[in-house]
């Protein structure tokens, strides 16, 4: 039996700039980390400790994995600092990961704000290596357009057949010509058969909640809203207790989590 | 198991005790008139706590201490095996009915699934368990409340019951029974009369129990009091004693919330460690999370939301779970709660 507390060794092998507070750190683990979309990792800054995170890379790509960091914090304060070369640390993967058997000839929304893209990326490119589904249409807001993460992949993935990709910010800024609105305005005119359809969200809890209630309004059944549930986890194991909702704990019966699931508990959306 | 039931004089006890126990020894002991439960360096000279009532601390800091070392980094060599040789069977004894219940109840966590909590399941795997009736009840004691005895049934090697001048001793185990045989002569087959003893002093503790507990008989299951009473206003008045100090879930045997946090270690100059600590989800940190703007979000930003996350998890969530309560009625949290709050009567004002 390994130990699961123990990190293994990973190469920052490259650093990359989405925005004024986001990066995207590039790590090598020693031992390849096989992982599924959705499904997450803890990265260890040595002395330091660590935090989770879902990789946004292709989990196809078994030479690397990638995660995209909001800097706000401790741990992600010193990751920020960190430059190729140095040596981190890395446990994982962890949960279940993304509901791939419910894409199968459905119409997928996808809702992201804010840094939320990160694993939604890795979800976004599988999806399109492995295009099971009957339509892909993906909503992604932040505040500002500087805030708006992997800009440069948008018209890749709009140009992909069967999927759309929508983006919105929350306020006006000169040079933008796209949308404006928080990212459930984006769902006011969603022309999706709601029947034969599976959303997928992941962005701060307080959109959560609102983009679950307007699913909901338009006529989604809470079998059919996943939701990248934001709880604090250490262990990633079902251990440690901290990221339960009822009796589920997120780190292994998520952290993608159907909305039936979690709907009656208490505390869901804080 | 073998029915068969022996029993051991009070003046054959230690000899028997050393006999059967062939490694380390922990458990419950007098210091200075308190109630010890942790490691007994010199059998001989301790006095032994197998007649009173359950000890403040519970068993499980044998098993889960309140802080160790999980992990040392960059390195491969460092591993359980390091802090827990599988050779040394150290044995715990005294443990109570509920005690016991109470690791099977961690079991359930701890060793469910593919990954096991290492450090736990290396010490629950190699340890002989010696448990014991309890003779004596503290005031605070409701494990009838939830349906459970105040004496084990399963899950020992060993169990000793208290009568007269000595023990009735039970093997409930193959490895029990191994034991046993290490002690032949110091035991003998119990008589009817000495199992009669113990029949009779297992009822009187019963009795004792529900006479103390007869104000919380409750007409309805107590896991349906709790769901009702989620929504209800009256947590807020229930927590004003509460000070969140979290010695309710630290002194909890049934409690295994916890956290890790790295530091630099003593193990191998410039290695890193890190460490596992009881935490507790009365505290407001336990679930705060990084935020937008510097904020901290947490699912349960009032101390009123937490007590009844407590209560929840203890009383519902655990039986939807796992069949059982995640709580054993040993009474513990209310002994070392400075606003004294008792579950029991938390479960009564609910059921108003
Ligand atoms: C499953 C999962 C996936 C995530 N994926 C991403 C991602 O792809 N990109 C990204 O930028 N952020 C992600 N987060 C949030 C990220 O983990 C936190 O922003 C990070 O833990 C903050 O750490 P800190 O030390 O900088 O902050 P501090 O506020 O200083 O936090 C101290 C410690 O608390 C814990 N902690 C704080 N916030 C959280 C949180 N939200 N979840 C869990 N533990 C927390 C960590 O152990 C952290 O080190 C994810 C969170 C979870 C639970
Ligand atoms: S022991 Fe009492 S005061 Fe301390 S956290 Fe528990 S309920 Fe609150
Ligand atoms: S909640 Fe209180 S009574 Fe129940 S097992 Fe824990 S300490 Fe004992
Ligand atoms: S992170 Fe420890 S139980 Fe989920």
């Amino acid at each position: 039996m390994k130990n699961p507390y123990a990190p293994i060794n990973a190469e920052l092998l490259e650093v990359v700039e989405e925005t004024p507070t986001i990066k995207t750190f590039a790590l090598k683990p020693e031992e390849p980390i096989e992982f599924r979309a959705g499904q997450f990792v803890q990265i260890t800054v040595p002395g330091l400790g660590e935090a989770p995170f879902t990789p946004s890379s292709s989990p196809l790509d078994k030479e690397k994995v990638e995660v995209t960091v909001l800097k706000t914090g401790r741990v992600t304060d010193a990751l920020h600092e960190c430059a190729p070369g140095e040596v981190l640390g890395i446990r994982g993967p962890f949960g279940k990961g993304y509901p791939l058997e419910e894409t199968a000839g459905k119409e997928v929304l996808i809702v992201g704000g804010g840094v939320g893209l990160a694993p939604l990326r890795a979800l976004i490119l599988v999806l399109i290596a492995q295009p099971n589904f009957k339509r892909l249409s993906i909503k992604y807001g932040a505040r500002t357009p500087d805030e708006l993460l992997y800009r440069k992949s948008y018209a890749e993935w709009d140009s992909q057949e069967k999927v759309d990709f929508t983006p919105t910010i929350d306020i006006p800024a000169t040079g933008w010509v796209g949308h404006v609105g928080l990212v459930t305005t984006l769902l006011d005119d969603l022309d999706i058969d709601i029947k034969n359809s599976v959303a997928i969200s992941c962005g701060p809890e307080i959109m959560l909640k609102f983009v679950t209630l307007r699913l909901l309004e338009l006529g989604y059944e809470p079998t059919q809203i996943y939701l990248s549930m934001n709880r604090k986890m250490s262990c990633g194991l079902g251990k440690c207790g901290k990221c339960n909702i009822g009796p589920y704990y997120l780190c292994k019966d998520g952290p993608d989590i159907c909305y039936d699931k979690i709907k009656d508990y208490p505390d869901v959306f804080g | 198991m073998n029915q068969v039931l022996n029993f051991v004089s009070e003046k054959d006890l230690k000899e028997f005790l050393s006999r059967v126990s062939p490694g380390a020894l922990y458990g419950s002991y007098l210091r200075d008139e308190a109630h010890i439960f942790g490691r007994i360096d010199d059998l001989e000279k301790v006095e032994l706590g197998l007649r009173i009532a359950r000890s403040p601390v519970p068993a499980k800091t044998v098993f889960a201490p309140l802080r160790e070392r999980v992990a040392v980094y960059p390195s491969r060599d460092y591993h359980w095996e390091v802090e827990i040789p599988e050779e040394s069977l150290p044995t715990v004894l005294g443990i109570r009915g509920c005690d016991l219940r109470a690791l099977e109840f961690l079991d359930l966590i701890f060793l469910e699934d593919e990954v096991q909590e290492p450090f736990y399941a290396a010490r629950r795997k190699n340890t002989v368990m010696i448990t014991t009736d309890c003779a004596e009840i503290a005031p605070s004691c409701f494990c009838t409340v939830l349906g459970t005895p105040p004496y084990p049934e399963k899950g020992f090697d060993i169990n000793l019951s208290p009568i007269e001048a000595g023990f009735v001793v039970e093997a409930g185990s193959e490895r029990g029974e191994e034991l046993l045989a290490e002690a032949q002569g110091l035991m003998r087959e119990a008589s009817d009369e000495q199992v009669a003893q113990r029949d009779a002093m297992r009822q009187k503790t019963i009795d004792a129990l529900n006479e103390q507990n007869a104000p919380y008989k409750f007409d309805k299951p107590i896991a349906q009091i709790v769901t009702e009473g989620k929504e209800s206003e009256k947590w807020h008045k229930l927590v004003v004693p509460c000070v969140e100090c979290g010695a309710c879930t630290h002194i909890c045997p049934t409690c295994y919330c916890f956290y890790l946090y790295d530091q630099p270690t003593e193990y191998r100059e410039g290695l890193s460690e890190r460490v596992k600590g009881y935490d507790s989800c009365l505290y407001a940190d336990y679930g705060k999370m990084a935020g937008v703007g510097g904020m901290k979000p947490t699912p349960r930003p009032t101390l009123a939301a937490r007590l009844r996350h407590r209560f929840l998890h203890k009383y519902c969530w655990a039986p939807e779970k796992y069949d059982v309560f995640g709580c054993t009625g040993c009474g513990r949290c209310k002994d070392a709660c400075s606003g004294a709050i008792d579950v029991r009567e938390v479960i009564k004002e609910l059921a108003e």
